[in-house]
């Protein structure tokens, strides 16, 4: 019997992985202090930092975890359609017809940093508007991919010349 | 070359966009059956997957911008641009880059210990492997350089034959795909040595089959993805030795 050195799960001599949390348990029993390090710290009384970390664990209920799901979610289209409404629309900047002319106002070339950044930021401080925040923008990018079944748009050098013909 | 795959009632399918989505589903499912296989937890696999996926888009978009030149500044650059089907997505060595950054922020947000990106390996290569064969169906940049090899292919407008580099990359990945499912289990690929080991391999096979395709030469003779290459190999050196004499200062401990 081998007993995993990550989750403490007694396995088959013959195990390669545990059953339980799937280590491979040969590098797990040479690389005990890296091992070590995989384990969910447990919280230490008197530790401020793990008990802060753990407190803000749990007490974030299921409906509050949706709730800043949605926020997320939601909340990317609205900033990010407002943006478009104002560099597009009233700032007349580029042409969103032509692919070849976006606009290469300040703006307009703010938006993909503003974005990554934010993600950045919330993903440490509010895990859940983040995760709403990326899965908005991974359903654009899934969306935009199933239209390009139908579009001639190569990766190729340069890029867009599939679209001139 | 067939760009158009096939039509469905009159609307065409492009090759080139269908190929880079069915590779995308069948790296995606082989990912979840190995992170399953690994009793990776869905509250880790969900964000970290989305992470890599979005990173990895973005990350392949904003490559083209150093391996295609700064005329594509004001596409490349913005957000916008990052959703219009009429724009290929980019480089993949960018998005392999922009996927691990995506990934490790996701990683270190949720709080994840150690690294259970080894499951991202052998669904990355076979991913690769299907998405080839819409670039070769579309003669994407020309296929490759004249050749006079037996298996040379015509492009539409050249009187010669040319190397069929999207072919190599396919055929590549696939054997690389079956050398990382046969690596999983082995103990010195775990913790993140099996998706290092698998980007490795892939740096150096792209760094010799780019002297056969028509990408532009930034110097010394060599094209900006072979200098990605160089530089994605000596970080995982780098990685590779202070590990190892981790491992030495561990043992002589």
């Amino acid at each position: 019997m081998i007993v995993c050195p990550k989750c403490g799960h007694e396995n088959d001599d013959q195990a390669m992985n545990c059953a339980d949390c799937g280590i491979n348990l040969e590098w797990a029993l040479e690389n005990l202090a890296e091992v070590a390090q995989m384990r969910t710290p447990v919280a230490v009384p008197g530790d401020a930092a793990n008990e802060k970390a753990d407190r803000k664990r749990t007490q974030m209920s299921p409906a509050a975890k949706r709730r800043d799901f949605l926020i997320g979610f939601f909340g990317w289209f609205v900033l990010n359609g407002l943006v478009w409404l104002l560099v597009a629309v009233v700032g007349q900047e580029g042409d969103f017809h032509d692919p070849l002319n976006y606009g290469e106002g300040l703006v307009n070339l703010c938006v993909l940093p503003l974005n990554v950044l934010a993600l950045i930021i919330l993903a440490f401080w509010r895990r859940w508007i983040s995760l709403g925040m990326l899965s908005a923008v991974a359903l654009n990018l899934f969306i935009a991919l199933i239209l390009g079944l139908t579009e001639y748009g190569t990766c190729a050098v340069p890029f867009f010349a599939g679209l001139a013909r | 070359m067939h760009p158009i795959l096939f039509r469905v009632a009159g609307t065409p399918i492009y090759s080139h966009g269908f190929f880079l989505v069915v590779g995308l589903l069948i790296g995606l499912a082989l990912l979840v059956v190995e992170a399953r296989r690994r009793r990776w937890p869905k509250e880790e696999v969900v964000p970290i997957t989305l992470a890599t996926f979005v990173g990895g888009m973005i990350g392949a978009r904003l490559s083209i911008l150093f391996l295609n030149g700064l005329e594509t500044a004001s596409t490349v650059l913005n957000f916008y641009a990052l959703f219009d089907p009429r724009i290929g997505p980019g480089s993949i060595l960018g998005g392999v880059v922009g996927g691990y950054v995506g990934g490790y922020i996701a990683s270190r947000a949720i709080g994840k210990k150690g690294c259970a990106c080894d499951a991202f390996a052998p669904a990355m290569a076979l991913a690769v492997a299907v998405g080839r064969i819409g670039c070769f169906l579309v003669a994407e940049d020309g296929l490759g350089k004249p050749t006079t090899l037996p298996w040379g292919v015509p492009v539409p407008g050249c009187d010669y034959l040319v190397h069929p580099t999207p072919l190599y990359d396919a055929a590549f990945n696939l054997l690389w795909f079956g050398v990382l499912m046969l690596l999983r289990d082995h103990r010195s690929m775990q913790n993140g040595n099996l998706l290092k080991f698998g980007l490795a391999g892939y740096a150096v096979f792209r760094f010799g089959v780019e002297f056969m395709r028509n990408n532009r030469v930034l110097a010394l003779g060599l094209t900006p993805h072979q200098f990605v290459c160089l530089g994605l190999l000596l970080a995982l050196a780098v990685y590779f030795s202070y590990q190892r004499r981790g491992l030495r200062q561990s043992v002589t401990a």
